[in-house]
């Protein structure tokens, strides 16, 4: 069971928060599977994700510890407490979080749950519209941390900027 | 034509055109089904590629959308495919196996039944299954069912295509055929026409006629009737194409053939089966009577002259009949017999008709046994040439001899020449038979000369066959050169017969003959034609009495044998009487003044030493008086 991807074991019909949260980071475990890194940066032994330990995504986002991508390890990250960013490849920012000042040296992806403050947005900002997950992708902000998104990634956007 | 009603053979270019026909057409069928096949393979093979690669499009492009569970997204992914006109529908099943999503086309009908891979050519749909995947992980499977309408369109399309390509190449291979054939038909008639007809009297050839004469024996066979052959030749056709020339002969034998077909009945089938030899097929007869008939007509309606070239020529046949199934029940026999019986109205005399019976088979036999012994009997030297001397009628002195050929058989004894000499006339040995005859005569007279001193005439008989063959007279030539026989001791007989014959043929050969030095002699005088005119313009020396009238003497004949002894004196022409058997006979010659007489009362025909033993004791007999 564990080799397989975890958003086919969920229920996908059942609308509620747990629900919600659990697609959002299934929907941050798939932009990592269509994002892809400049290569020029040394990789670390594991894939960061770095998120805000006891905001509603944490839980989500640590069950998928473990699964791999690009070969390496998926590892939640507590954010506060060891903010690295310089080490994390994907940080996950709670809704109404400041901006970082930049990608850092891991060019990091920057997943926003929800709308920032001070800063336009995220590269990747995910919202919840007619009880239904969508996210905004901004190609500025993605290209000015080195990132690269999959076209197909970007069709299935609701904003790509 | 009555000599045509043999049934149209089966002909080669018949079977020719439809055989090629059929060929053709097998041949476009074959190609046809093959090129349906290989269209049908590759328009559906075509069609599968195609739905593969929208097959994997989709699945390509579906991946994110199934990953991020975007419907909307796959729906507009799938109803991308919508301007392909096969399509039929497009499913997405997740990895569980649930259908995720789906596109149908207007077209699509409820999905297919399973069936079995053999069948799966011939149905009217194609499913194709492509794996989703995205960086190793199975997504799921995305499901293309396209309609073979377009496969099945293009193969219609095709076929009728093929149908028009095949029927233009059918109608032009028809023509090409019907041209060859028509080319066929014509030689083959030509053919037909050559090995079945008579080129000179458009009659049905030898084969043909035995070919009908078997068709008409199997069909009288079984409905129980009788049917007659008769067999007739033409007694002295030979001569019109000796005189007259071959072009003169062909001619006669179209008259010959056209009155023939005139005269028999209109189902009777006349053929010529060789030179001067035609066939009567006269089928079905009720009895010989009306076979008899039949002959009849012929010989009558063939005993009229025939205007050729501006002459009348007389071309009187003689017929020999056999019946199917009283004399023969086989063709070769029937045919055997006919000829038999045709033989057998030659013999009793030209012009004339004979009923096969079964007694003349071995009249045939004999003969044909005859004839292999004469054969043998020359080659082993068995026969033998004897002299009948020729006495002065006034001193009854031997002056001459007449050469008669003598065949003593081993078994049968001696043979009459009258019985073998037509034998050897038919079968051809008469020619060499006249020439050692000739030549023996010589060598004898001469040798006599040599050891007697005694110059004798000697007489050899001509028959007409000798007479036709233009080397007889080189023969006539080598024998005295050879011998050394003097040309006036030599004398050749010939029948008036033999001389009315072909007077022109004659004329030649007597002037010829007469020419070397030779004497001739008219045989027999008296009872053929006895022409005073040609007394007078042949180059004859002498007349022999023939001894039927010797044998009346002397207390009756006495006036034909004196006319004809005064007749020839009138012409300057000696006179032999043969056949003087008694004394009476001799006196009465010698009053009449006759010159030279034969028969058994002096001396009876004896071999060539007998002769010179004889001429030797007269010598010495009259050596004992003179002394």
């Amino acid at each position: 069971m564990a080799v397989l991807p975890w958003w086919l074991l969920m229920p996908l019909w059942c609308v509620g928060q747990v629900q919600d949260v659990a697609l959002k980071a299934a929907y941050i475990y798939n932009f990592a599977l269509f994002t892809t890194w400049p290569a020029s940066a040394a990789p670390a032994a594991s894939f960061n994700v770095c998120a805000t330990r006891g905001k509603p995504l944490w839980n989500s986002l640590q069950k998928l510890d473990g699964k791999i991508i690009d070969g390496r390890p998926w590892t939640t990250v507590d954010s506060a407490a060891s903010p690295r960013p310089g080490k994390c490849d994907i940080t996950v920012l709670p809704e109404g979080a400041p901006a970082p000042p930049s990608c850092g040296q891991a060019s990091a992806l920057l997943v926003s749950d929800g709308g920032l403050s001070g800063r336009s947005s995220a590269a990747i900002t995910l919202v919840t519209e007619d009880e239904h997950v969508r996210f905004d992708i901004d190609t500025q902000e993605a290209a000015h941390c080195g990132l690269k998104f999959s076209s197909k990634l970007l069709r299935l956007a609701r904003n790509v900027q | 034509m009555k000599s045509q009603i043999r049934p149209e053979p089966s002909r080669l270019s018949k079977t020719f055109e439809t055989g090629q026909l059929i060929a053709a057409i097998a041949a476009f069928v074959i190609v046809g089904c093959v090129m349906l096949a290989y269209e049908f393979v590759s328009l559906r093979q075509a069609l599968v590629k195609d739905v593969e690669i929208e097959a994997a499009i989709v699945a390509d492009n579906i991946s994110a959308s199934v990953m991020f569970e975007d419907h909307d997204a796959s729906m507009e992914t799938l109803r991308a495919f919508r301007p392909d006109p096969s399509l039929l529908s497009v499913t997405v099943y997740d990895r569980a196996g649930f259908l995720y999503a789906q596109y149908l086309t207007r077209n699509a009908a409820p999905p297919p039944e399973p069936s079995a891979a053999a069948f799966q050519w011939l149905s009217s749909t194609i499913t194709v299954h492509q794996e989703i995947r995205y960086r190793g992980h199975q997504l799921g499977v995305v499901e293309f069912v396209a309609s073979t309408a377009d496969v099945r369109t293009g193969i219609l399309r095709f076929a009728g295509l093929l149908g028009i390509a095949s029927l233009g190449a059918m109608l032009v291979a028809a023509l090409v055929m019907r041209r060859a054939r028509a080319r066929m038909d014509k030689a083959e008639r030509e053919l037909d026409y050559l090995a079945h007809t008579d080129p000179v009297t458009d009659l049905a050839n030898r084969r043909a006629t035995y070919e009908t004469l078997e068709r008409a024996m199997e069909v009288h066979a079984r409905a129980d009737r009788r049917l007659a052959l008769l067999l007739i030749d033409l007694d002295n056709f030979k001569g019109v194409n000796d005189t007259a020339g071959h072009g003169a002969g062909d001619r006669l034998l179209r008259q010959v053939g056209a009155t023939l077909v005139s005269v028999v009945r209109k189902h009777d089938v006349v053929g010529r089966i060789g030179g001067d030899e035609f066939a009567v097929i006269a089928a079905p007869v009720r009895d010989n009577a009306e076979a008899l008939a039949i002959a009849g007509r012929i010989t009558e309606a063939l005993r009229r002259p025939f205007h050729v070239d501006g002459i009348d020529m007389l071309a009187t046949a003689s017929v020999g009949i056999s019946m199917f199934p009283d004399d023969a029940t086989a063709l070769t026999e029937l045919v055997s017999n006919a000829d038999i019986a045709l033989y057998q109205a030659k013999v009793s005399g030209k012009n004339r008709l004979a009923e096969f019976r079964p007694e003349m088979t071995l009249r045939t036999q004999r003969r044909v046994r005859l004839e292999r012994d004469l054969r043998k009997a020359m080659e082993r030297g068995e026969l033998d040439v004897y002299y009948q001397p020729q006495f002065r009628c006034d001193s009854e002195r031997m002056v001459g001899v007449e050469a008669l050929l003598r065949w003593p058989h081993p078994e049968n004894g001696f043979i009459a020449p009258s019985e073998f000499i037509p034998v050897a006339e038919e079968c051809g040995l008469i020619g060499e038979l006249g020439r050692w005859v000739l030549l023996r005569a010589c060598s004898d007279a001469a040798s006599w000369l040599r050891t007697t001193g005694v110059a004798l005439n000697v007489a050899v008989n001509v028959s007409a066959r000798q007479l036709r063959d233009g080397d007889f007279i080189d023969a006539v030539r080598h024998a005295l050169h050879d011998t050394g026989l003097a040309a006036t001791q030599l004398e050749l007989e010939l029948t008036e017969s033999l001389l009315m014959e072909d007077m022109d043929s004659a004329m030649e050969f007597m002037h010829a003959v007469r020419h070397l030095g030779v004497r001739l002699a008219i045989d027999d005088f008296g009872t053929g034609y006895s022409s005073l005119s040609y007394l007078q313009s042949f180059p004859i020396n002498q007349l022999k009495i023939d001894r039927s009238f010797i044998q009346l003497l002397p207390d009756a004949g006495t006036t034909i044998a004196g006319a004809i002894i005064s007749l020839a004196h009138g012409f300057n022409l000696c006179v032999v009487a043969e056949g003087v058997e008694n004394r009476a006979q001799l006196d009465w010659l010698q009053r009449a003044g006759c010159d030279l007489v034969q028969g058994y009362l002096l001396a009876r025909p004896i071999r060539a030493q007998d002769i010179s033993a004889m001429l030797t004791r007269k010598r010495a007999q009259e050596d004992a008086v003179t002394s």
